[in-house]
């Protein structure tokens, strides 16, 4: 991890970089170009590109169904993802894991489950072999406020913590597991007191305040890393879009197209002047990756599909 | 054969200096386990009780004072996290054993099992292995009941990339964590409470159990399943007596049937019988028999296992619960059309066992 200067100007880039990319997706998703369900980050780059940005290269990484923007933080090669996504062979994962399950294995993203929650105690494992080695390395596991109703993640949280797993655990809270809000599902009010209660060290952040998020996710990765103990980060956010498809789903009335304003008005790529940058930077990084991805997506789409003789082998 | 790696690798002595090849089926999977748990760092065993007095039937008796705490550990009360757990630690490098006491635990684990480990390998295109090993303990008697003797072999076997054993003999469970523990997937190992007193002659054989020679015989191809190849050995050898013989398998990888050696025997035989440790319905003994009809077989064919119902506390229920050698020696009798009266006692294994566990 090396810190910058400008810290901003980086995370701003991966952010925009998402963003653009997801922005094809919607753009291209009529054209069948994508044939699976795609969960879109849009609005909720920032929780997986500081994990990235706090990360060291050789940390690992566990990632959820909305795998996007992980995926897209960690990796060198976004021609391999975008392949995976229309299932070529040169694809990530030679087509056989697409939209929902996308990682990354060269950066230490394995790849991501559909089943809510369903990588969190990975994240134990991974960890435990770090620790077993005597390695300096750390887990980031990523999940909603949904998962959180698993009892895979209590699970989780109170072995990482008794056997003392170098693990940051980022929930983020978008408030909504599909269509169903929070307070359907939940008696927990606060996330960090439960985490808390298996006595996880714990921050709390939020999209609001880009700033304060930015300091939350460093002091967590400087405790983690500097006490080998898990920490337990909450990222409050808003979901802008529905949750599996390309568009809003205002229509369907569940909520109010006016909850998203707040979020819109401090999302980084909207206004950069919160973090010190200006909207000239932004647009010039919207258009420049919009441009970029949609030649990869309309260039890639001709590559040779997935190979059907191969589909028995690794079983 | 059991010697020649004795006496290559003198650190076995911790084990069984004294056994000369013969092990209880207990002893063979703490050999099997404990001799490459030596010879593979990565091996490691952990789950509810392996580091308790009572080890798992003395299947890790001092596993953690001999390979330290790190290798041999209990855990927290959480199946399902405590196999994701195991595959973390499998994709980065470990062969992890997560133990369980009763099978009947392993529908907690079923969503890491199905939806994760067995797909570990297929998803990522073979950039991630996944050699987790789940040693699963059926239970029977002294009231096991309902939740502490069930076996789902045909169910996980159902599941690609889980490979499902169910060793019967100690020389066919050494022989399968000898070699489970050395590949680089998932394999589910179905052990029974039952057989863990028996013993055999255990070596290491060349490749993995598939389909064990148990007997051979003329009359009759007879197909068993755990304990029930203790129960179906009983009749053949009754049957003996009276001058009728048996061709008889021990299924142990129900994941990767043997069909052309069950098929070889039952073309000779022209009669069939399988003896499940488990329910009928969607079974693997059905898909075997499916498979010999499609590939010529026209003799006759008969079926057992547990009956259609949960499994019942009260001894009385339970009794009617399993087949037993009785039974079997029945159907195999009436199969092939012999009026030899048949009168064979109750199992020892069964009728001694006081529990309470």
């Amino acid at each position: 991890m090396q810190i910058e200067f400008m810290p901003w100007t980086t995370i701003l880039k991966k952010c925009c970089q998402i963003r653009s990319f997801e922005n094809i997706i919607q753009e291209l998703y009529h054209t069948d170009i994508i044939q699976s369900p795609v969960h879109l980050s849009v609005g909720q780059e920032l929780s997986s590109v500081l994990a990235s940005y706090f990360s060291n290269e050789d940390d690992h990484f566990i990632g959820n169904y909305r795998s996007h923007a992980l995926a897209i933080s960690v990796a060198d090669d976004i021609d391999a993802l975008i392949l995976e996504l229309l299932g070529k062979q040169k694809g990530v994962f030679g087509g056989r894991s697409g939209s929902m399950h996308l990682g990354d294995p060269d950066h230490n993203l394995p790849w991501t489950s559909a089943i809510v929650a369903s990588g969190i105690p990975m994240s134990t494992g991974i960890a435990a072999s770090i620790k077993f080695n005597n390695h300096s390395q750390l887990v980031t596991v990523m999940f909603g406020d949904g998962a959180f109703e698993e009892g895979c993640t209590s699970e989780s949280l109170n072995f990482a913590q008794l056997a003392e797993l170098p693990i940051v655990f980022i929930l983020e809270d978008n408030g909504l597991a599909i269509h169903s809000l929070k307070k359907d599902r939940t008696s927990v009010i606060d996330y960090t007191k439960k985490a808390s209660s298996f006595n996880i060290k714990t921050f709390k952040s939020s999209y609001l305040d880009p700033q304060d998020m930015f300091s939350k996710f460093e002091s967590a990765y400087s405790y983690c890393r500097s006490n080998i103990k898990p920490v337990f980060v909450v990222a409050e956010s808003g979901r802008w879009l529905e949750h599996v498809g390309v568009g809003t789903d205002w229509d369907l009335g569940y909520r109010q197209q006016t909850s998203n304003e707040v979020w819109e008005n401090c999302d980084i790529i909207n206004n950069p002047e919160i973090v010190g940058l200006t909207s000239q930077q932004s647009n010039i990084l919207m258009n420049q990756y919009t441009s970029l991805y949609r030649d990869k997506f309309l260039r890639l789409k001709f590559f040779q599909d997935a190979d059907p003789s191969t589909i028995s082998n690794y079983v | 054969m059991f010697e020649e790696y004795k006496h290559s690798d003198p650190n076995l002595s911790i084990f069984y200096p004294e056994c000369n090849g013969i092990l209880t089926y207990s002893e063979a999977i703490r050999l099997a386990i404990g001799r490459r748990m030596l010879l593979d760092n990565s091996v490691l065993v952990y789950g509810l009780g392996v580091d308790d007095p009572k080890a798992m039937y003395g299947t890790t008796t001092n596993f953690h004072k001999h390979f330290g705490s790190s290798r041999c550990f209990d855990t927290p009360l959480s199946e399902d996290t405590m196999t994701g757990f195991g595959i973390g630690l499998a994709i980065s490098g470990y062969k992890p054993i997560h133990v369980h006491q009763r099978t009947d635990f392993l529908l907690l684990c079923a969503n890491q099992l199905i939806n994760m480990a067995a797909k570990m390998r297929y998803l990522s295109n073979g950039k991630l292995n996944c050699p987790l090993i789940v040693r699963a303990i059926t239970g029977r008697s002294w009231g096991q009941g309902s939740q502490h003797s069930q076996s789902f072999h045909s169910m996980f076997a159902n599941i690609p990339g889980l490979t499902v054993m169910v060793p019967a003999t100690p020389l066919e469970a050494f022989n399968t964590y000898h070699h489970a523990l050395q590949e680089d997937s998932p394999t589910i190992v179905i052990e029974h409470r039952m057989l863990y007193s028996t013993k055999s002659n255990v070596f290491v054989q060349k490749k993995k159990p598939s389909l064990s020679k148990i007997s051979l015989g003329k009359d009759i191809t007879i197909c068993s399943v755990s304990h029930m190849t203790v129960e179906a050995q009983r009749s053949v050898e009754f049957l003996n007596q009276h001058g009728i013989s048996a061709d008889h398998f021990s299924l142990v990888n129900v994941s990767n049937i043997d069909l052309d050696t069950i098929l070889a025997s039952v073309m000779k035989t022209k009669h069939f019988l399988f003896i499940d440790h488990g329910w009928l319905n969607c079974s693997i003994g059905h898909t075997i028999i499916s498979n010999l009809y499609g590939s010529g077989y026209g003799g006759k064919h008969s079926i057992l296992g547990y009956q259609n119902t949960p499994c019942p506390t009260a001894k009385s229920l339970e009794n009617y619960f399993y087949p037993d050698s009785q039974l079997i020696a029945e159907v195999i009798l009436k199969m092939i059309g012999s009026s030899v009266i048949v009168e064979i006692p109750a199992s020892k294994e069964i009728t001694s066992f006081k529990g309470p566990f």
